[in-house]
């Protein structure tokens, strides 16, 4: 026997020699790739630090233009390069943010003043994500048309931060007129986050009542029905009741909750029943928030339901349920207290709920 | 005059067979192991486009103002970390978050942790309505601050880490949790952007787990990195890449696929009822972060109810990461050892079409990469240049077999940097991108394969039937 018939065969020498020279043709290729980004960091680097100074520079020049009582105007304003353009766009939306009025109003003025316009529509466009956002959220300072439409065309936009910024800006103009189309491309939206979305839909007030229903009820994406129900109840408008009522009896689970919780703050009596029927639902989410709804609405017709409760399998709903009844007062206390001395489940919450209250 | 061999020659020729379909055995493991890595590449890439936040500064501003976030309970389990917790429990009160509970689990600690904590925070014993829902040791008493009505201590008998997580969960009352070891940093905005996926998919989305990053060289004042730097040591360096390969192409490409197996135990946020529905962490390994992954994705699959779990590369956990061979060695033998129990617990998921992709290709790379991967490797590095030398094997098949290990690894290592410096651009400056450049050749050499034997040990250790957590030596983070 030769130890020559562990050699490998032709084919099987040349699939060796290929994955030989592939691991080098990717290794070599990656080390250069990495070595050109190592290079361009340097440059980057380098540029950055530049723009850091004439960050600081274009700040204090803002800042200056706010103190003055000179008039801007076109001519009395330095002129910008290219760079700087992209610079006082992100300056001046930083130092927006806490301004109002008359002073958010002058750097908007002074934003105009330069060549801003072609910038922002071409970020808009071909910019990256974050741009984009930081660019609209820009534009909620603005009020004139051009940024306006500039606006409405991002109502769709595909990206839902994108779309999100959008409708925020639109929010902090008062936009009321674009709530139509808002509503055409939420209630087709497939993309989520219904917390976000409830807190810019909110921002648009009680105009937005009548869209905030339909979405609630008509929308594909439940996320988004999430999203008005909780936007309806932000807003605080006892119209919100009435489709709120109907949403209580709605098919999903997660809605029926939202529903009823929104029904606790809005502190209209006319959800008592709706309150009082949703303490006995199927579902332990919707019957934790109906107990927190009656807590909250100090429904004394709902006290043998709750009592009840505190024997309930889900310890949330019995701690709810415990909760709701302390804050009936006199009444709720005393029998949680009675129900405390027996050994069971509900005598367990009682006297858990009681002992947490009294160490507060 | 008839040949002459050698004892090893004769052996080999005795054994023909076997050596031969040994060493292609090997082969085809290292074509396979980087396979899985060309097929994670572009998924990795594609994953960190689509949900990138790295820009979205303007977002996650706008959740914090606007408090509209979903509640989060961080769960500090805490063991003799006298030196290191009041400043970890500041920092985490200071989190840029709206809606944060605090809940430090002091674990049986046989120091000052407790001490400290109701000195420094004026703690008070407070009562708490809470069921046991998840079994852990016996709560001692539970305490809360008057100052910081959010922050609360529950003071218990030891019993382990994952005890001590059971006891946060059942005491801790928001929707989320998040696990992070006392002695790791979270980036100030690291539970907003953690929690978005949370809230864009609030029905369905499980779990969540973020980016652990080397603090070892960082600045840190008040408990927060506050400046980034490279580790001058070369241990912590090649540990930087590691981590940056393990997260942005492995956790990223699985993120992608829904078939997510591990969310670290420094930094990951779950769902409490989910976490509660499957009993809570399992005190019986050292994988416990592993095992909840796999706990909750087995449960869930059982029930057949829709769920998602995602990795984000944003947020970002900084932590200390051994300076010592020992202490690193010990590390990876047990994280190999919690790898190997968590596997063979639930080894009836593997290709088990009930389990869907998890068990199809989230155990199958489990398999490949962390059980088979060092027990190949290593004999690899035994038998290959062995065989070679003793002229049994052809020099194509040796210069294929180093190419695969060595320069594909090369390629790996350094596509995960490009990928990094193009995305999320965390690296401070050029010359640190340059060092571990550098690393990602040097790493080949000696410390793969020195990483690979103590993962062995892992091996060892588990079927010697070796259990608990042994003692890590750490330097503690250079705080200002």
């Amino acid at each position: 026997m030769s130890p020559i018939s562990l050699l490998p065969t032709v084919s099987e020498t040349i699939f060796l020699q290929c994955l030989w020279q592939i691991s080098w043709v990717l290794a070599v290729t990656s080390m250069a790739i990495a070595g050109g980004l190592v290079l361009w960091r340097f440059l980057e680097d380098h540029r950055n630090q530049r723009l850091k100074v004439r960050r600081v520079e274009l700040e204090r020049m803002i800042w200056g233009v706010l103190s003055t009582p000179v008039q801007i105007s076109q001519t009395s304003m330095p002129s910008l390069k290219q760079d700087d353009i992209m610079l006082i766009c992100d300056v001046a939306l930083d130092i927006l943010r806490p301004l109002r009025g008359e002073e958010s109003a002058r750097i908007v003025k002074l934003l105009e003043s330069w060549p801003i316009g072609s910038y922002v529509k071409r970020t808009l466009e071909r910019g990256r994500r974050g741009q984009r956002i930081r660019m609209l959220s820009l534009l909620a300072h603005f009020d004139d048309e051009g940024s306006l439409a500039l606006l409405k065309q991002s109502i769709g936009a595909k990206d839902f931060y994108v779309q999100l910024a959008a409708l925020r800006s639109l929010a902090a103009r008062n936009a009321n007129e674009c709530l139509p189309d808002i509503l055409v491309h939420l209630a087709r939206s497939k993309r989520q986050n219904p917390t976000m979305l409830a807190d810019v839909l909110r921002r648009f007030g009680e105009p937005a009542l009548p869209m905030l229903s339909s979405l609630a009820s008509k929308a594909v994406q439940p996320e988004i029905r999430l999203a008005a129900i909780r936007a309806l109840d932000a807003i605080g408008s006892l119209e919100a009741v009435s489709p709120l009522v109907t949403l209580a009896a709605d098919a999903s689970p997660e809605i029926r909750a939202a529903a009823v919780n929104a029904l606790g703050h809005l502190g209209d009596l006319r959800a008592e029943p709706i309150v009082i029927a949703a303490l006995g639902d199927m579902d332990d989410g919707v019957r934790v928030q109906a107990a927190r709804a009656a807590g909250r609405l100090h429904l004394q017709s709902a006290t043998p339901i709750l009592a009840h409760l505190l024997s309930d399998a889900f310890w949330w709903v019995r701690y709810r349920a415990a909760e709701a009844l302390y804050s009936m007062g006199t009444i709720g206390q005393t029998f949680l207290q009675m129900r405390s001395k027996e050994v069971d489940r509900a005598g367990h919450a009682a006297a858990q709920l009681l002992a947490e209250k009294e160490a507060a | 005059m008839p040949e002459q061999f050698s004892p090893v020659q004769d052996f080999v020729m005795n054994n023909e067979i076997w050596v031969l379909g040994l060493s292609w055995w090997i082969l085809s493991m290292s074509i396979i192991q980087n396979l899985v890595y060309l097929i994670q590449l572009p998924l990795a890439w594609i994953e960190l486009r689509t949900y990138s936040q790295a820009e979205d500064s303007e977002s996650s501003w706008q959740m914090l103002v606007s408090d509209i976030t979903m509640p989060v309970s961080l769960l500090v389990p805490a063991y003799n970390e006298e030196a290191s917790i009041v400043q970890n429990v500041q920092a985490m009160l200071a989190l840029e978050y709206p809606e944060v509970e605090v809940v430090v689990i002091n674990d049986g600690s046989k120091d000052k942790t407790l001490k400290h904590l109701i000195d420094t925070f004026s703690l008070i014993p407070v009562t708490r309505a809470y069921e046991e829902e998840v079994p852990h040791a016996v709560i001692r008493r539970i305490y809360s601050s008057p100052r910081h009505p959010h922050l609360f201590v529950i003071d218990k008998e030891r019993g382990g880490k994952a005890d001590a997580i059971n006891a946060g969960i059942n005491i801790c009352r928001n929707p989320l949790f998040c696990v992070v070891d006392g002695d790791s940093l979270l980036e100030s905005a690291a539970l907003l952007r953690a929690v978005r996926p949370f809230m864009e998919d609030p029905w369905h989305m499980v779990a969540v787990g973020g980016t652990i990053r080397v603090a070892n060289g960082c600045e840190i004042r008040a408990g927060q990195v506050h400046k980034v730097s490279l580790a001058r040591a070369f241990l912590p360096l090649v540990q930087t890449i590691e981590y940056i390969r393990a997260f942005l192409i492995a956790r990223l490409a699985l993120s992608r696929l829904g078939v997510l197996t591990i969310i670290s135990g420094a930094f990951g946020i779950f769902r409490r009822n989910i976490a509660v529905e499957v009993g809570g962490l399992s005190t019986d390994t050292v994988g416990e972060d592993f095992e909840l992954v796999i706990k909750i994705h087995r449960y869930l699959r059982d029930q057949k109810r829709a769920y998602r779990m995602r990795y984000v590369p944003e947020p970002v956990c900084w932590t200390e990461v051994p300076e010592t061979m020992k202490s690193l060695g010990r590390q990876r033998a047990r994280w190999e050892r919690g790898a190997l129990e968590v596997f063979f617990k639930y080894g009836d998921m593997l290709f088990n079409p009930r389990y869907g992709r998890i068990g199809m290709i989230g155990f199958a790379h489990a398999l490949i990469v962390d059980i088979l991967g060092p027990l190949t490797e290593v004999l690899g590095y035994i038998l290959v240049p062995l065989l070679f030398m003793i002229g049994m094997l052809d020099v194509n098949f040796l210069m294929a077999y180093l190419g695969l290990v060595f320069v594909f690894g090369l390629f790996i290592s350094t596509t995960a940097l490009i990928l990094e410096e193009m995305e999320l651009h965390r690296v401070p400056h050029a010359r640190d991108l340059l060092i571990l450049l550098a690393v990602c050749v040097v790493e080949n050499f000696g410390y793969r394969q020195i990483s690979n034997y103590w993962r062995l040990v892992g091996w060892v250790q588990y079927l010697a039937g070796k259990k608990g957590w042994g003692d890590m030596i750490r330097k503690g983070l250079a705080r200002a």
